[in-house]
């Protein structure tokens, strides 16, 4: 990174103790982080991966000022929070999956001009920003309908509009394509290109899909079980975790060729997901997990053909995040002199 | 300034969209008051109104005049103690953790929204006043209203600091508030809401003496219902302002280390 860094993470750990009745000390705290070390640069989207638990919630409630870490220091633009944490708030903005963070009786606009009044901002200049950001976000003409009407996409969108209200250069978006389909996310992630990536925002993009990281990130983070245990390029990651197993195909087959299609796929370790379907209009998922570069491709379709199947879709398969995450925290585990390890380039 | 009255703004415009958006329940909320006023006329009815030398000579008035002056200054105090229920409310939605995310003092975003509330119980407080005077003959004829307002407003503001405690409470237990039962109980048993403090035995009334809602509500009813100036009252104002005084900052202050606890446990929005 040749920047210096917006949003400096060192050393965060978080534990979270549940308290019994009158606030004794309950079972032992959960540790959501451990050790967190974190940066990013103007401009940079680093993508933040992990399980369900990992800690990446936590992480960025952690640089919001709503959870206060026990240990180690984070700092934005040097306002280190919790001590300049209305400054540093000033610099941060951010969109979470929590669409009830929303105000349903009021319309898009007004929820925006609402949080833009808490961002700072005067009335008028509130309206301002408001309308554009709403054009900007193709809300133009549900802006005055309540947000309770929103479609999920509409609402993603709205909380990437309220994020950006107050112009800020550090974008934490706390999983903004989940429940979303795959029309409302490349919606999404057409906004973050073309809105978001210029403005020269550093992004944090907590998510769980590989597909993101790569169409969108300079960096990866990967947290597990609260540890960095990945920090580094997207091009690295990708080449470490994100290389081909196989193929994906759909195919489909008339009655009388099923029998051989399916015997011929079975032979050479393909996976169907589904009994092959009778009939050319019914496809079939069926993974290649042996085939490993285009021309034994070409030769399993080109057979598949010959036998009288139709292929109606071929798709590179990745490996899954939750194998990626099975192996780094395999890699992560303490080794005999106590240490574990953090792969990638920074850490 | 120019910032707080931006903010004032802005949670009132929120606040009475989102309340007159329920029209049903605005209208109910905004006359509901009225059961309450017609059911003490009935009660009033049971008391001689020729009667002297009583409990409420003091007041120079009857027992519905008397009444609807402590119904709706006790109205005042269920916005002042409640701030909590708003607090609750937000954590239940989850705007709340999304507005600590912005950069205003935490304690705003918790008082603010009963900015709303007060204009609110301002206009039923008109309400139920013009019903009582027009319909129900409540004699109200010698009230110094300016006074009154000025003791309305220390009242608020001495009533903030339960509604500040409760708002704490609540942050770090989520639900079960003590201050609010015990603020509004006590009001209702012994600082003279429905019946003068003169009634109860020398031990109930030395507790009465020493809850500021006593002194809210003396101070109020000799306003409004005997037309004293605030040099009358200048007691029942001091210990107002007083308790306003003293109490805000202790109040704020602990609601600042409940946040900080709210924070540190990682349960700021949960409900």
């Amino acid at each position: 990174m040749g920047d210096q860094p917006l949003l400096r993470v060192r050393g965060v750990h978080k534990t979270f103790t549940p308290r019994g009745f009158l606030g004794r000390r309950g079972p032992a705290g959960i540790q959501a982080l451990r050790g967190v070390d974190l940066d990013v640069a103007r401009g940079q989207v680093t993508a933040l991966l992990g399980p369900n638990g990992a800690g990446k919630t936590t992480l960025i409630s952690i640089i919001c000022d709503l959870v206060r870490a026990d240990a180690g220091s984070v700092s934005v633009a040097d306002c280190a929070i919790p001590d300049r944490a209305r400054q540093a708030q000033r610099l941060v903005g951010v969109a979470t999956t929590n669409e009830r963070s929303f105000f349903w009786r009021l319309t898009g606009r007004q929820n925006l001009e609402f949080f833009a009044a808490l961002h700072g901002l005067a009335r008028p200049v509130a309206a301002r920003r408001s309308t554009e950001l709403l054009t900007r976000f193709g809300l133009e003409s549900h802006a005055d309908r309540l947000f309770r009407t929103y479609s999920a996409g509409m609402k993603k969108r709205l909380a990437l509009a309220r994020a950006m209200l107050h112009e800020p250069p550090v974008l934490l978006l706390d999983e903004p394509t989940t429940s979303l389909d795959a029309a409302g996310t490349e919606d999404l992630h057409d906004l973050l290109r073309r809105e978001i990536v210029p403005s020269g925002a550093c992004v944090v993009w907590a998510t769980h899909r590989v597909e993101e990281v790569r169409a969108l990130c300079d960096q990866v983070i990967v947290l597990v079980d609260g540890e960095v245990r990945f920090d580094g390029a997207t091009d690295r990651f990708m080449r470490r975790h994100g290389s081909r197993v196989g193929y994906e195909i759909e195919v489909g087959a008339p009655s009388e060729a099923v029998g051989p299609v399916g015997a011929y796929l079975r032979s050479i370790g393909a996976v169907l997901h589904d009994p092959l379907g009778a009939g050319a209009d019914v496809g079939t998922r069926v993974g290649l997990p042996e085939v490993r570069d285009e021309p034994q491709l070409s030769e399993v379709l080109g057979k598949c053909l010959g036998l009288g199947a139709t292929i109606r879709r071929v798709e590179p398969m990745q490996v899954s995040l939750r194998q990626v995450f099975a192996n780094l925290r395999e890699e992560g585990r303490p080794d005999a002199s106590g240490h574990g390890s953090v792969e990638g380039g920074h850490a | 300034m120019r910032r707080l009255a931006s903010l004032i703004m802005a949670f009132v415009r929120r606040d009475a969209r989102i309340a007159t958006s329920y029209k049903l329940h605005f209208a109910l909320q905004l006359f509901g008051g009225l059961f309450t006023v017609v059911m003490f006329y009935f009660i009033a009815k049971m008391t001689d109104p020729n009667a002297s030398g009583g409990p409420l000579s003091q007041f120079g008035t009857d027992y519905f005049s008397f009444v609807l002056v402590g119904i709706v200054a006790t109205g005042f105090l269920q916005t002042g103690v409640g701030l909590a229920d708003r607090l609750r409310v937000a954590m239940g939605e989850g705007s709340l953790e999304m507005m600590f995310a912005c950069p205003v003092r935490p304690i705003w975003i918790l008082i603010l929204p009963a900015i709303w509330e007060l204009l609110f119980q301002m206009g039923q407080a008109v309400v139920m006043i013009a019903l009582g005077v027009v319909l129900f003959g409540a004699d109200l004829s010698h009230a110094n209203w300016p006074a009154g307002l000025v003791l309305l407003l220390a009242t608020v503001a001495a009533y903030s600091v339960f509604g500040i405690l409760s708002t704490g409470i609540i942050l770090v237990i989520k639900r079960g508030d003590p201050i609010r039962w015990l603020v509004t109980e006590l009001a209702a048993l012994v600082a003279g809401a429905y019946f003068p403090v003169a009634l109860l035995p020398d031990w109930l009334e030395r507790i009465a003496a020493v809850l500021p809602m006593t002194y809210a509500y003396h101070g109020i009813r000799m306003t409004v219902l005997k037309g004293a100036g605030l040099s009358d009252v200048s007691v029942d104002l001091a210990v107002l302002v007083g308790f306003a005084a003293i109490g805000l900052p202790l109040a704020a202050y602990c609601c600042h280390l409940a946040i900080g606890k709210a924070k540190r446990d990682g349960l700021l929005g949960s409900f």
